[in-house]
């Protein structure tokens, strides 16, 4: 009875590599000397609380539901829009060098600790959903979480900011009920703002708009009109 | 100047492993110099957490990763890794994920269609 409990045990537990991967390891770390290391002016901002965007104009706008969290309403007559992989996966375009994109990333999907489900792991607070406020709420030097499931949802996020917000001049950080909103225009590749949307009762998902070819204040106006729809 | 065939496939294997949900989309459509160009800064980003891509290419034998040097070794190097399903790809995939979000999109939309 014990060996037969013992190899049920072993057959259903989660592999050991699945959790304690080294992501990087702490000795690539010590070796390369860039885990902890966001290099670069960038590495310094921080968002600034705002209120939420205001949204004006919004009897001409097209409502588009993002699953069952998230509604998003995109400026009217749009030349395309195109699903890649579900209403998560979108990019509406208005004109060739014209879009918005919403793209619903996960835990799982980035390779991250997830907190919710089966896969969930229970070492560690972070969760994917706080890769948005490190990357923008938090600068290289502030110290890095003690636990490795922690540690690296924070490199995630850190080791990339220098480059991903160089040529940010507006970071913004804004509150909605259940939803806050991380702002920042100029983004990577001539993309014009992007914001990271965040559900507080979804740990293993993030909503991220990116716009082309759009002020800064239109950015805002799209991004202020994203709902929750459930608490 | 114009991306050759082989550059072209080679690419289209880097950006199908960064970003397997677009496969259809890379494979059916043709990547250009500006898609090059973008891959390029995004591997730079890539490289910023845990020196992974150089490192990557330092096991390769291929060379530095410089910008505007990709196509010369590296890409075809990083391409036939994915091809092989190189293991060290895994702390690379992980490495990539703000900056997989941040440059998918530009970069799927500088393909030719």
């Amino acid at each position: 009875m014990t060996w037969a409990l013992a190899a049920l045990m072993l057959l259903t537990a989660t592999p050991s590599w699945a959790q304690e991967r080294k992501y990087p390891s702490d000795a690539l770390c010590k070796k390369e000397l860039l885990c902890r290391r966001c290099d670069g002016p960038s590495c310094m901002k921080v968002a600034t609380p705002a209120p939420w965007p205001e949204v004006r104009l919004q009897e001409s706008t097209v409502p588009f539901n993002i699953g069952s969290t998230f509604r998003v309403r995109f400026p009217k007559d749009p030349s395309e829009v195109v699903l890649v992989n579900g209403p998560g996966d979108a990019t509406v375009r208005y004109g060739a060098q014209r879009w918005i994109s919403v793209q619903l990333l996960s835990a799982a999907s980035a390779g991250l600790p997830q907190r919710e489900g089966e896969h969930s792991s229970k070492s560690g607070e972070l969760s994917y959903s706080d890769v948005p406020r490190i990357l923008h709420m938090n600068t290289a030097e502030d110290a890095e979480p003690k636990n490795m499931n922690d540690r690296r949802i924070w490199r995630s996020a850190l080791t990339s900011k220098n480059g991903l917000l160089a040529n940010s001049t507006e970071l913004i950080a804004a509150e909605k009920g259940p939803l806050t909103v991380y702002l920042s225009n100029g983004g990577v590749a001539n993309t014009s703002a992007s914001a990271w949307v965040v559900h507080r009762n979804l740990k293993d998902y993030v909503l991220l708009v990116q716009a082309k070819g759009f002020s800064f204040d239109d950015f805002r106006q799209v991004v202020g009109s994203i709902d929750a729809l459930r608490e | 100047m114009a991306l050759l065939i082989n550059e072209i496939q080679d690419l289209k294997a880097v950006l199908t492993f960064f970003f397997p949900g677009d496969g259809p989309a890379i494979q059916s459509n043709t990547p250009n110099e500006e898609t090059l160009e973008l891959t390029e800064k995004f591997l730079f980003e890539v490289n910023k957490c845990s020196n992974s891509i150089q490192t990557l290419i330092d096991y390769l034998g291929a060379g530095r990763l410089n910008m505007g040097g990709l196509r010369q070794r590296a890409l075809k190097a990083i391409a036939d890794a994915t091809r092989r399903r190189e293991k060290r790809l895994d702390v690379v995939l992980s490495c990539a994920n703000v900056g997989r979000a941040y440059y998918r999109r530009p970069i799927m939309d500088s393909f030719t269609i």
